[in-house]
């Protein structure tokens, strides 16, 4: 049965999440002491908040390579569905 | 405005309040953060939900991560309503600016009076079937529920349903900048069948990318101050951390009673602001 599999897929997907969030907030505590010491800190601050949307953007990646290893295709879709939505999003940002 | 390090402590104190509320309660807590920001430090809604988004994105992560290996996510289910959920939080980031803040101020006015109704009289119904061998239908799920040593198995009803609070829930996120879940997991029990853990971890996922899919359009139009954005997301990391250790150790009506009377008057004041 596929659900053992997606158990263990759950397992990565998890442990990701988790490093995305302490990889965002060490960075984003490396800027804040930049930041109160005067120092410059928009990039780091930046770079921390970026790696943060990446997180669940990265899940979603992740979620259509399962889905079609499932040879599920109503999940394939409408995985694709909400990748296509986020690259949507990040032409909108990109236009202004 | 200014950033002084007296608005970071502020910020980030607000953020832990919020985050531990927020854990606590099981609601997140952009909802608290985002007035708090808007009336106490002063910014701008749009600046204050740029903010708030940061935050849910913080808190979907952690709570998602949690709840590895149990099953309860029903990722299918999630990504078919992540489609309506998305579209409609980045319809939300663009339209946001277009709209006048009066809509906006009623539009919150009417969520939080919604939380703080949903809170106050919490739909809890068993929607499973218990028979183990019982086919879950093509959107259904099963997990382990340890209090009962069982699997459970559940069917998902009135798809258009869950699909359409999906939408509202994404509309809400994009424009105000709190989590979607609120609304999302009380109709996902109540209305389709989903139990409330299956639907509170698949939830959980969803905010997440749901404010990924309005956070990049405030971030490029400058609503997204980096040093508040930051204060506020460690705030929440440490609150939530504080306030998954107090739920384990307490039951908390008396706050559920005591929240629903905050976001009672968060609601009045911002039907107030709008008049």
């Amino acid at each position: 049965m596929r659900r053992q599999e997606t158990s263990d897929f759950e397992r990565i997907l998890s442990w990701m999440m988790l490093a995305g969030v302490a990889i965002a907030a060490a960075v984003l505590i490396v800027g804040l002491v930049l930041f109160l010491t005067g120092r410059p800190a928009e990039p780091i601050l930046t770079t921390g908040l970026f790696v943060l949307m990446g997180t669940p953007a990265l899940r979603v990646a992740v979620a259509i390579v399962e889905a079609r290893r499932q040879r599920d295709w109503v999940f394939v879709g409408a995985t694709f569905a909400v990748v296509v939505l986020l690259g949507l999003t990040l032409f909108v940002a990109l236009q202004r | 405005m200014l950033i002084t390090p007296s608005v970071i402590v502020l910020v980030t104190a607000a953020g832990a309040v919020a985050g531990c509320l927020g854990a606590l309660l099981g609601i997140g807590g952009g909802v608290f953060l985002v007035p708090f920001l808007q009336f106490v430090v002063g910014l701008p809604l749009n600046v204050a939900s740029g903010v708030g988004l940061m935050t849910v994105i913080a808190t979907s992560s952690v709570v998602s991560s949690g709840s590895a290996g149990r099953q309860l996510v029903n990722l299918r289910l999630g990504m078919l309503l992540q489609v309506a959920a998305s579209s409609s939080a980045l319809t939300a980031a663009v339209l946001v600016v277009r709209l006048p803040e009066r809509s906006l101020f009623i539009l919150f006015s009417l969520v939080t009076a919604t939380i703080a109704g949903l809170m106050l009289a919490r739909l809890e119904r068993r929607n499973v079937l218990t028979d183990p061998a019982a086919d879950p239908g093509p959107l259904g799920g099963r997990f382990y529920e340890a209090e009962s040593g069982r699997e459970v198995v559940y069917r998902v009803r009135r798809l258009p349903t869950a699909l359409g609070v999906s939408l509202v829930a994404g509309f809400v996120s994009g424009s105000l900048g709190i989590g979607g879940g609120i609304l999302q997991v009380p109709a996902l029990n109540a209305w389709c069948g989903v139990p409330l853990r299956a639907a509170a971890a698949t939830s959980a996922v969803m905010i997440g990318v749901t404010a990924v899919s309005s956070a990049p359009v405030y971030y490029s139009r400058g609503d997204v101050s980096a040093p508040l954005a930051a204060a506020a997301v460690l705030g929440v990391l440490a609150g939530s951390r504080a306030g998954f250790w107090f739920g384990a150790r307490a039951r908390a009506k008396w706050l559920k009673l005591l929240m629903a009377g905050v976001l009672g008057t968060v609601s009045l004041t911002y039907l107030l602001k709008a008049w």
